[in-house]
C-alpha cells in the first residue's frame, strides 16, 4: 500500500505507468529501505492533483501526482526491496544526465545557427553586426563552447554504451551543458536584442528551456557535489 | 543617519511611497501581470499623490524636489513585484517627459508637462524602430516639412506604454542628409491622424506594461508639435537616454535586492542532506557573492544619481552603472532561481518573474554592448 505526493512529475498527467520510488523500511538509514514500483496509473488509489505551470519546456506537462492507499500487487516491485536507490533511481539519473540532455545540444545548434542568420542581417552602425567584434566574438564563443558541449555529453554517453562506469562523467556532462546551454541562449537573445525579448522569434523560449537544464534531473550543485566527492574522497 | 546620497526628507517620502506600493501596488501584480496591462487609474493615483512630479517645479504641478526622489520612487516601485508596472511608470517619469521639461516652450510645457505630471496624460517614447535601437542616426522615420508644420512617416517598435499613451515624445528625421544633425524631437498627440497602433508585442518578461509596434502614415504635425531646434533631436535625445539609463540601473539593482532578500528567506527554511541549504557552502558562498555585487553596484548607481544631483553630467558613470546593474541583477536572478530549484522554475514562486523581467536590462534602453561602446570612447579607446 503505498501512500504520499509527487511533485514536478514530468509526463505526469499523461502517464499511463509510474515507476514510484517509496521508502518500504524507514528505519534502513540513508540509501537504503528504498524500493520501487510500477504503477498502473489507472489504480484506484492513483491520482493526478493537477498540471504545474512552469517557464519553460511548456510543451511537456509537469504534474503533482497523489497515492492514497494505492494498492499494488507483490509483482509490481521493480528490482530488489530496499536497493531501489542504487538500482533504478542513480541508474535513470545517468539516463537523465546523458540522454535528456542531448535535446540542448540540439537547442544550442538551432540558437547559433539563429544568431549567425540575423547577425548577417541586422545593420547597426553602417553595417551588419557580424562585422562589428563584438559580435564576432561571441558568436565564436557560442561555438567552442556548442562544440565543447556535444563532445562532453557524446564521452558520457560513449562510455554508457561500453558498459563502463560513468557516474562522474554523467555529472560532468549535465553540469556543462547545462552552463553552455544557458551561456549560448543568453548570447543569442544578447544578438538578436529587442527581438531576442519578444515571443515572435524562438529565441527567449531557448533562455527558458536551457533554465531547465540546471534544476531538473538534479542541479548542476548536487553534479558539483558528486564530481567534487569523487575527486576528494579518499 | 540616513544612508548617502539620501537626506531625511528623502527617507520619509521612501516610508510614504512604500506603503502606497504595499498597499495599493502589490496585492494587484498577479491579476495585471496575467492580464499583461495595469488600469491607466495608477497613473492618475499617482499623479495625485505627487510622485510622477517629484522633482519638477511647483509651478506645473511638481513637487520641487531634487533628483535623488526619482532614484527613490524607482527603488521603492518595485516593491510592486512586477517589473512591467515599474517600467511603465519609469517611462512617464525619466523618460518621455524630461525632455518636454527641458526642451519644450512654456506653451508646451502648460499643454503636455502639467497633465503628465497629474497622471492625466500618459507618455510614451518613440526612439526604437524594427531597423535601428541604439543606433539612434540610423532611424528611417521622417518628417518632411510642409505648409504649416510637418509629415512624419514611419513606424516605432518596443515602445512601452505604446498602446495606452495620449502623448509620444517622437524622434524623427527632418534632414535625410545631415548626418546626427538631421534629427529632431517631436510631441504628438496619440489621436493625431495617420497615428496608428498596429500591434502589441508579447515578450518574455515585463508582461504588466504593454508595448506596441506603431506606425506613422502621412501623419500631419503643426509646427508648435517640434521639440527643441530643428536639428538638435539627436543631442536631445542622447541626453534623455542618460536618465532612462539611470533610472533603469536604480530600479534594476532594487529589484536585485529583493530577490536576494527572498532567496535569502527560502535558503534559510529548505532543507537538504539535514540541514538548511543556507549551511551548505555552496549556497552561503553564492548568496554571499550575491549581496556583495549588489551593494557594490548599489553604490556606482548612487554616485553617478548624486552626480546627476549636483548638475554634472556623468555618461561615464552613468553607462558603467547600467552595464554593471544589468549584469549583477541577471546574475542574481539566475542564481535566486537556482537556489529555489524546481519550486523557481514553477510560475507558483514569485523568482520566475523577476527572472524574466530582469533579463530586459541587458537589452533596453541601450544593450551591454552598447554601454561597452560609450565606456570604450570615453576612455580614448
Amino acid at each position: 500500500v503505498i501512500n504520499g505526493s509527487k511533485i514536478f512529475i514530468t509526463n505526469g498527467s499523461i502517464a499511463d505507468s509510474v515507476i514510484v520510488i517509496a521508502v518500504t523500511d524507514p528505519d534502513a538509514g540513508p540509501g537504503h529501505g528504498v524500493s520501487a514500483f510500477i504503477v498502473e496509473t489507472d489504480n484506484p488509489g492513483f491520482s493526478v492533483g493537477r498540471d504545474l505551470d512552469k517557464m519553460g519546456t511548456r510543451s511537456s506537462p509537469l504534474s503533482l501526482l497523489h497515492f492514497d492507499d494505492c494498492l499494488v500487487g507483490a509483482d509490481a516491485l521493480l528490482g530488489d526491496e530496499g536497493a531501489a536507490l542504487w538500482q533504478v533511481a542513480f541508474e535513470c539519473f545517468d539516463w537523465e544526465r546523458t540522454v535528456m540532455i542531448a535535446s540542448s545540444i540540439g537547442g544550442m545548434k538551432a540558437s547559433l545557427d539563429g544568431a549567425i542568420a540575423y547577425a548577417r542581417e541586422r545593420m547597426a552602425f553602417g553595417k551588419p553586426i557580424a562585422k562589428h567584434q563584438a559580435i564576432q566574438h561571441k558568436v565564436a564563443e557560442m561555438k567552442a563552447y556548442y562544440d565543447a558541449a556535444r563532445l562532453v555529453l557524446y564521452k558520457a554517453a560513449w562510455m554508457k554504451q561500453e558498459g563502463l562506469p560513468h557516474q562522474v562523467e554523467a555529472s560532468v556532462a549535465k553540469y556543462f551543458v547545462a552552463e553552455a546551454a544557458m551561456r549560448n541562449a543568453l548570447e543569442a537573445t544578447q544578438i538578436f536584442g529587442g527581438y531576442g525579448y519578444i515571443k515572435e522569434y524562438p529565441i527567449e523560449r531557448a533562455i527558458r528551456d536551457a533554465k531547465l537544464i540546471a534544476i531538473g534531473g538534479g542541479t548542476s550543485e548536487i553534479q558539483k557535489m558528486i564530481i567534487g566527492r569523487s575527486l576528494l574522497d579518499e | 543617519m540616513s544612508h548617502w546620497p539620501f537626506s531625511e526628507e528623502h527617507d520619509e517620502l521612501r516610508d510614504s511611497i512604500r506603503a502606497f506600493v504595499e498597499a495599493e501596488l502589490a496585492p494587484h501584480a498577479e491579476e495585471w501581470e496575467a492580464r499583461g496591462s495595469f488600469p491607466d487609474r495608477v497613473f492618475s493615483r499617482l499623479g495625485e499623490l505627487g510622485f510622477l512630479g517629484l522633482s519638477y517645479p511647483e509651478e506645473y504641478g511638481g513637487g520641487g524636489g531634487d533628483y535623488l526622489c526619482n532614484i527613490v520612487l524607482a527603488e521603492e516601485m518595485t516593491g510592486s513585484g512586477t517589473g512591467g508596472l515599474t517600467m511603465a511608470v519609469a517611462v512617464q517619469t525619466d523618460m518621455a517627459v524630461p525632455p518636454l521639461f527641458k526642451f519644450g516652450t512654456e506653451e508646451q510645457k502648460k499643454r503636455y508637462l502639467v497633465p503628465a505630471l497629474a497622471g492625466e496624460k500618459i507618455f510614451c517614447l518613440g526612439i526604437s524602430e524594427p531597423d535601428a535601437g541604439s543606433d539612434v542616426a540610423s532611424i528611417a522615420t521622417t518628417a518632411k516639412k510642409v505648409d504649416g508644420g510637418w509629415l512624419v512617416n514611419g513606424r516605432k517598435i518596443f515602445i512601452t506604454n505604446g498602446r495606452r499613451a495620449n502623448v509620444m515624445t517622437l524622434v524623427a528625421k527632418t534632414d535625410r542628409d545631415a548626418g546626427h544633425q538631421g534629427i529632431s524631437l517631436f510631441v504628438v498627440d496619440t489621436d493625431t491622424a495617420g497615428y496608428k497602433v498596429e500591434r502589441t508585442l508579447d515578450k518574455v518578461g515585463m508582461h504588466s506594461s504593454d508595448t506596441a509596434e506603431i506606425s506613422f502614415t502621412d501623419m500631419f504635425l503643426p509646427e508648435d508639435a517640434l521639440l527643441g531646434k530643428e536639428g538638435e533631436g539627436f543631442y536631445n535625445i542622447s541626453w534623455e537616454l542618460q536618465g532612462e539609463r539611470l533610472i533603469g540601473a536604480a530600479g534594476a539593482i532594487a529589484g536585485a535586492h529583493r530577490m536576494f532578500d527572498a532567496a535569502r528567506g527560502y535558503a534559510l527554511q529548505r532543507h537538504t542532506f539535514g540541514k538548511p541549504i543556507a549551511k551548505h557552502q555552496a549556497i552561503r558562498y553564492m548568496l554571499a557573492d550575491m549581496i556583495t555585487e549588489i551593494e557594490a553596484a548599489q553604490q556606482l548607481v548612487y554616485e553617478a544619481a548624486w552626480k546627476v544631483n549636483a548638475g554634472e553630467y556623468p555618461v561615464r558613470e552613468i553607462s558603467m552603472a547600467k552595464l554593471l546593474t544589468g549584469e549583477v541583477a541577471w546574475k542574481t536572478a539566475d542564481r535566486c532561481m537556482q537556489i529555489f530549484g524546481g519550486y523557481g522554475y514553477a510560475m507558483e514562486f514569485p523568482i520566475q518573474r523577476a527572472w524574466r523581467d530582469a533579463r530586459l536590462i541587458r537589452i533596453g534602453g541601450g544593450t551591454d554592448e552598447v554601454m561597452r561602446e560609450v565606456i570604450g570612447r570615453i576612455e580614448g579607446l
